[in-house]
């Protein structure tokens, strides 16, 4: 938090988040397709005694993204996006003479044409100008970091001028036997995530170093998992102004150790489902796309679909 | 590799650097282990295996008697020095005294020692050896300097023996300045600050030789009873070791003494002695 500048935010959640009210019919048609994606993962996807995390992983994440896409003919907007699997991401910046970096393929990008909507107004991003920030005290925050030379490169993984070029989600998959502490994983997401919106404000708004984004900041969704677990980070960029304490703040809202479900046995099936990842995890995706605006193809279709089966009705009658 | 060179190459270091890039590694390493440290001059981590040496000296014989076996242990790296010396020659002007505030992170366990360990972080990672009391989430201070004000000496701070009031309890001792701790290291010790006066003080000289010259010495009295006079300049640290029902535990069977390195020992009317 320290190295990015970056603070946690008054409210627990971003409030332009989509409600459960307007995302409830849509959460109890996919509920099913969920649990039946996760019994794949964990009971039939794999050969072996014990399913691997690289397996059960990386399979859950793709099968939910893949049943999400199911609504695509209510709402087209959900396929109007990119998922790439091996973005690279590079970044460095200075912060309070020490220069960082920042290299790597996290996971999946899904990257959208135009950029979500920021998650604070205008006044909570002034506020953070009265904020200090974090005190770590006498530990200095580069303590566990190591020393490298590189090229001081600052990329998302797209060139310019590509059609998908502001980023929406990442998504970060564990793919480590050994379990790891949330505060690492949670670590890995702030950094990759303020590395992605720095390289899209350099690159694609055409920005410098050391600029305030007063009023466009930019703002992207994580999604961390272990295979049962999940996180959600909400990042939003203020500034590319690091080297001071002073001045705005970046935004951060975390919620961690969020299970999807309890156990999974073969007869019995998914066994505590955990209906606040499902919630969350469809709001995260479905940020930035009308609900209300339903496509007119659907809507014939569904007026056909009522009347073939009243006219069957009928007939049988 | 004398000792003595080792010691010296490690206080004209720290005059060079003069900041927090000390290497602590060649203050106080145990004997057996010289080998060890003289190979590897930077560690990453702090820890490393340990060879067990069973009594046995260079030229292969006992010269130990009743050691053997035991547990394995890996030897934790501990600071023993805290703050480095920072020495000007006479014709140089004086140089900055640097003030070493570090957070303790845990207190641990250390095989090779009867006292706990704390971790603690400043710029690294660093063991110190952890006075009774020390918790989680102290910040504790050490520099060659005076303390800002006598108030706000704490346990666990290390402060050159001149500038601690008479009366306090310390651990930790040097003999020579800039060494790192060689006295009152075992759990539960302490010493304590009984005077202050004039007299002969042991220095290291350029050219890596003890020699004695007229100084300010600070009497202690240690955990056997005697006074010892030490020379001013050296570090204490403030407080007492851990672990201090150490000496009251039972340790219950023979085995148990195997397993920490103790072969058996035979009384004394049936040694034999070889002429």
């Amino acid at each position: 938090m320290h190295l990015t500048k970056s603070i946690f935010s008054r409210d627990p959640l971003p409030r332009t988040l989509p409600t459960q009210e307007s995302m409830q019919s849509i959460a109890e048609e996919l509920q099913g397709y969920i649990k039946d994606c996760i019994i794949q993962s964990r009971v039939y996807g794999y050969k072996e005694k014990i399913a691997k995390r690289d397996y059960h992983n990386i399979s859950l994440t793709q099968n939910m993204l893949r049943v999400l896409s199911t609504q695509a003919c209510k709402y087209p907007e959900l396929l109007d996006r990119s998922l790439t699997f091996k973005s690279i991401v590079a970044g460095n910046w200075w912060r309070n003479q020490h220069h960082i970096a920042v290299r790597g393929c996290p996971g999946y990008l899904l990257c959208t044409p135009q950029p979500l909507t920021p998650f604070a107004d205008k006044n909570e991003v002034r506020s953070t100008l009265n904020n200090p920030g974090q005190d770590l005290g006498p530990v200095s925050p580069i303590i566990d970091m190591s020393e490298y030379q590189i090229e001081p490169n600052i990329t998302y993984g797209f060139h310019p001028g590509s059609p998908y070029p502001y980023p929406h989600t990442l998504f970060i998959v564990d793919r480590k036997t050994k379990s790891r502490p949330t505060s690492q994983m949670l670590s890995h997401g702030i950094m990759y995530s303020h590395a992605i919106l720095r390289a899209v404000a350099l690159n694609v708004l055409k920005m410098e170093v050391g600029q305030e984004l007063k009023d466009h900041p930019l703002a992207m969704n994580t999604i961390m998992t272990n295979g049962r677990m999940f996180a959600f980070i909400y990042y939003q960029l203020n500034t590319l102004n690091l080297e001071d304490d002073d001045g705005l703040k970046n935004l951060v809202w975390i919620k961690h150790t969020v299970p999807l479900f309890g156990k999974v046995k073969k007869k019995e099936g998914v066994i505590r489902f955990g209906q606040e990842c499902w919630q969350l995890w469809l709001s995260t995706i479905i940020n930035g796309i009308d609900l209300q605006n339903i496509s007119e193809e659907y809507r014939t279709m569904q007026q056909l679909y009522n009347h073939e089966s009243d006219q069957k009705m009928k007939a049988v009658a | 590799v004398n000792q003595l060179a080792m010691a010296s190459k490690f206080r004209f270091g720290a005059i060079l650097s003069s900041k927090l890039d000390y290497n602590f590694i060649h203050s106080a390493a145990p004997l057996q282990n010289r080998a060890i440290v003289e190979k590897k001059n930077i560690f990453k981590k702090l820890k490393h295996g340990k060879v067990r040496i069973g009594g046995r000296d260079g030229t292969g014989r006992k010269s130990v008697g009743c050691r053997g076996g035991g547990h394995k242990r890996l030897y934790r790296l501990i600071d023993f020095v805290r703050a480095p010396l920072v020495e000007s020659g006479p014709k140089t002007a004086p140089l900055p005294v640097d003030i070493v505030k570090s957070k303790v992170l845990a207190i641990e366990y250390d095989p090779n020692r009867s006292a706990r360990i704390a971790q603690v972080a400043d710029m690294k990672r660093k063991y110190i050896l952890a006075p009774i009391g020390l918790e989680a989430g102290d910040i504790i201070t050490a520099s060659r300097g005076p303390p800002t004000s006598l108030a706000d000496i704490q346990r666990g701070d290390a402060y050159p023996l001149q500038h601690l009031p008479i009366g306090t309890i310390v651990h930790n001792i040097e003999l020579v300045p800039g060494k790192g701790g060689q006295l009152v290291r075992s759990a539960g010790t302490s010493a304590q600050i009984i005077r202050k006066e004039k007299g002969e003080v042991r220095r290291l000289n350029t050219h890596g030789t003890y020699v004695t010259r007229p100084g300010k010495v600070v009497v202690i009295r240690m955990p056997s009873g005697t006074d010892r006079p030490i020379n001013a300049d050296c570090m204490g640290t403030v407080g007492r070791l851990s672990n201090e029902n150490h000496k009251h535990r039972i340790l219950g069977k023979a085995g148990r003494m195997r397993w920490l390195g103790w072969r058996p020992r035979m009384k004394k009317k049936f040694v034999v002695k070889v002429r």
